[in-house]
């Protein structure tokens, strides 16, 4: 026997795994080789100390402690706090990466927060009455209309201005509601307007109710004064709400045009026609197709007519209601509270409904890299920590 | 297993904590002792033992009686060693001695001199078991410490004994390589 198969066997020996027939070879080899016989005493020597090895005895109250710990389930939760805590450090780590990385997703080119863009702003020329709203409807409907019709045509023919009627709607509390509506009249007659319908109620003047007579005024303006005037109504009363619409007709407009020139070419031909038309019958068909050319070319200039009408001249509607109690004087601050409460809350809610849509879609976007991350992870946690 | 041991646990799959109890101090020494050589220290040997228990509890209906309880109890107790050392992630070198000579302390002060030698070689042993790699030194503790049988260590480290074999060779082999380099003279022969 060398001395490595005596190395290799020495502890099976000690543990007596060792089959008679390597141990009588080993103990030869013993007896001749020093180096592997003080091996071997030296291996023996170590573990007899170890079997001898005091035993170390747990604390005298490990058992009550354990059974506090399993009633009470403390030492469960630290545990999966701790591992809880590891998870949503690594998911805020890859939260931040990614908006890092592709760009953070509430900037105003991601779908939803462009979404809401549009809607605060709609909301907000609603709620105020601000007449830049308008431009920003006038904006919106070009948008919209650029998005229908496609490429085809260019910008410029797509949003015709002028074909845009306007409509507001302004409701105001008053003192003096004969007096106030008076002085719209006046206004609007000073303007160029007209009024087109008008209406007041007188109620009892025993009933004690907050609102008593109330009166409204429908009128037209000419168009390009459409924004001054609805600035200036609201100094006729407290403005309770105002709501500006805008309502492009350009398309429509541009059908009826080109029917109608094709009509007046129909007509023309038509004319021409008769002229050399030398039978009486063929002179009766084509007097009658005259008749039914002309009919449509009429009903045609009607319509462009009211459009052209509609267009130039803004509708206005003012509801006038006149209250006792007036609060143009003292201004509560609770109704604004409970709006600017509301206003919180929805704004909170959004914000919130935001975050999570994000998630979900940082979860599928996240998808890929995982992919990728994951065995990566897996093999760090496999080789690395375990080492 | 005994009668009396296979109604205890019957007892505490039920969840009688007075039998789990019984079950504790029965067993503690055991486990105590295992992980106080692992982990070198008396402090995370608690901790760990109290984990091993709790993990006992809940997995009590896990437990089918095929093997030994006392296997299934290493094999609990390895894992969650294995599983604090990756928590901590320290090779657990342990440079100070302080607990080893802490325990030997009163075998000095108590014994005559030819127990001193012997008291100090414990300590170098116990020492250099310390420095060695963890799965190493984990078969050292299950076999020479523990006193386990080969068939016994590796079902709970589910290895052929084949595999038993070999490491433990290698790790004695290992030790006593570490202690011919410690001053304390082994080469030395017989006493």
């Amino acid at each position: 026997m060398d001395c490595k198969r005596c190395n290799e066997l020495i502890s099976d020996n000690i543990d007596n795994k060792i089959s008679n027939w390597d141990k009588e070879e080993m103990d030869k080899h013993l007896k001749s080789c020093r180096k592997c016989s003080n091996n071997f005493r030296i291996t023996k020597e170590i573990v007899d100390s170890l079997n001898q090895l005091e035993e170390v005895k747990p604390p005298q109250d490990f058992s009550a402690n354990v059974i506090k710990e399993i009633k009470t389930g403390k030492g469960n939760k630290k545990m999966s706090f701790k591992r809880f805590l590891s998870y949503a450090a690594v998911l805020v780590c890859g939260v931040f990466v990614t908006a890092i990385v592709l760009q953070w997703p509430f900037s105003k080119n991601d779908y939803y927060s462009s979404d809401t863009m549009a809607m605060q702003e709609e909301s907000a020329y609603r709620t105020m009455g601000d007449l830049n709203g308008a431009e920003i409807t006038e904006d919106k409907l070009d948008s919209d209309l650029g998005i229908t019709d496609g490429g085809e045509m260019s910008y410029n023919n797509v949003f015709d201005r002028d074909k845009i009627i306007y409509h507001g709607d302004i409701n105001l509390d008053v003192k003096d509601s004969e007096k106030a509506s008076k002085d719209i009249r006046d206004y609007i007659e000073a303007q160029g307007g007209f009024i087109e319908n008008s209406y007041s109620n007188k109620s009892d003047e025993n009933r004690n109710e907050p609102y008593t007579n109330h009166s409204y005024i429908v009128f037209r303006v000419p168009a390009s004064k459409f924004n001054q005037t609805m600035e200036k109504l609201k100094e006729f009363g407290e403005e309770t709400s105002t709501n500006i619409n805008s309502t492009n007709v350009s398309t429509q407009y541009r059908d009826i045009e080109s029917e109608k020139q094709s009509l007046e070419i129909q007509e023309d031909r038509l004319l021409n026609y008769l002229k050399e038309a030398k039978k009486v019958e063929d002179m009766i068909t084509i007097e009658s197709e005259l008749n039914r050319v002309r009919t449509n070319l009429n009903r045609l200039n009607t319509e462009l007519t009211n459009y052209d009408r509609l267009i130039d001249y803004s509708n206005i509607t003012v509801n006038l209601r006149e209250s006792k109690t007036l609060t143009t004087t003292i201004k509560s601050p609770f109704g604004q509270l409970i709006e600017n409460i509301s206003k919180g809350f929805i704004s909170s809610i959004n914000l919130l409904l935001q975050s999570i849509a994000f998630i979900i879609v940082l979860t599928f976007r996240l998808i890929p890299f995982l992919v990728i991350l994951l065995p990566i992870a897996w093999v760090i946690k496999k080789y690395v920590l375990k080492r | 297993m005994d009668v009396i041991e296979l109604e205890l646990l019957a007892k505490c799959i039920q969840g009688d904590l007075d039998a789990f109890g019984v079950l504790i101090n029965k067993y503690s020494i055991q486990v105590y002792n295992t992980l106080h050589r692992i982990l070198g220290n008396e402090e995370d040997a608690q901790d760990v033992s109290q984990e091993v228990f709790i993990k006992i509890y809940k997995n009590m209906h896990t437990f089918k009686g095929k093997s030994e309880f006392s296997t299934w109890l290493y094999r609990i107790t390895i894992n969650c060693a294995k599983d604090f050392n990756k928590k901590k992630k320290i090779d657990l070198l342990i440079d100070d001695t302080k607990d080893i000579e802490q325990e030997f302390s009163y075998e000095k002060s108590s014994n005559p001199e030819a127990a001193i030698e012997e008291v100090e070689k414990r300590e170098l042993v116990l020492k250099e078991l310390m420095k060695l790699k963890k799965n190493q030194r984990m078969i050292i503790v299950l076999r020479d410490i523990q006193g386990l049988s080969y068939e016994e260590i590796s079902k709970v480290l589910s290895i052929s004994i084949g595999t038993v074999k070999s490491r433990i060779n290698r790790a004695r082999i290992q030790l006593r390589q570490a202690l011919l380099e410690t001053p304390f003279d082994f080469k030395k022969g017989g006493h």
